[in-house]
């Protein structure tokens, strides 16, 4: 062995110090490092865990979300469809309440015009019976004289048959 | 016929107050001088006018045409033709 270039000694020594080192090695070093990484890795499954819990959250949020714009969209359609019945409701109330009361108007209107058209009516017919009456005087003034106002006046006495009392 | 002074001085003491009291006028419009028989006929139409003794002043209105009006205070008679006419266009216009 020594012709080899191999020396026991050396290799004992080498190989306790292996042995030694290894065991250092797989006591204080390889064993935390596992730890370490175990739970390194723990650590990661439960990251990984949480992420997975916190995306099935947001989806479930956006689910929720979705759900609500729908429910939030559909009172929006139905208040406004409410709102359009109202307006038409209220539209075609004042509409017959705007021709009632045109025909109202038109309805007295007619009636003073009626009324007016009598009340001239009334004005012209006395008109005419004055000028008439007074044409009549006139005439009369003119033609009668004394002798026939006298005789006028003689017939007129005795035709008041009955006496007039006070 | 006696009379006795207590009657006596009641008879004086009654014509006295009929003398005082103040005589009802009628005024009487006509458009022609009235004559006697004309003024006849109107005491006959008013006989309130001889029996109270109301005093009647004559005047011409020939505006009347013929007939007569007579006004005792507030109270007016129309007998003229033209009362006639007014109350003949009255008539008319209610008719019409």
């Amino acid at each position: 062995m020594e012709n080899l270039g191999i020396d026991g000694k050396l290799m004992l020594a080498q190989l306790i110090n292996f042995v030694l080192f290894f065991y250092i090695f797989k006591r204080y070093i390889a064993k935390p490092f596992a730890k370490f990484l175990s739970q390194e890795k723990e650590k990661e499954v439960q990251k990984q865990k949480i992420l997975a819990e916190m995306q099935q959250k947001e989806e479930d949020l956006a689910k929720k979300q979705e759900e609500l714009k729908k429910k939030a969209d559909k009172q929006y359609e139905e208040a406004l469809r409410k709102a359009k019945l109202d307006a038409e409701r209220v539209k075609s109330l004042i509409i017959a309440e705007a021709r009632s009361e045109a025909e109202q108007i038109v309805t007295k209107r007619a009636k003073q015009i009626e009324e007016e058209k009598n009340k001239l009516y009334a004005q012209v017919k006395d008109k005419v019976l004055e000028l008439s009456v007074f044409v009549v005087n006139k005439a009369l003034s003119d033609f009668l004289d004394q002798d026939a106002r006298k005789k006028i006046t003689t017939e007129i006495l005795k035709n008041s048959s009955k006496t007039i009392k006070i | 016929m006696i009379i006795d002074s207590a009657t006596k001085r009641e008879i004086k003491d009654l014509i006295k107050s009929r003398l005082m009291q103040p005589q009802k006028k009628a005024l009487v419009f006509s458009a022609a001088p009235l004559d006697e028989e004309d003024k006849i006929l109107l005491m006959r139409v008013l006989r309130f006018l001889k029996r109270d003794n109301f005093a009647v002043i004559y005047s011409l209105d020939e505006s009347l045409l013929a007939g007569v009006v007579v006004k005792i205070g507030s109270k007016v008679i129309d007998l003229s033709l033209k009362g006639k006419l007014t109350n003949l266009r009255q008539t008319m216009y209610e008719i019409s």
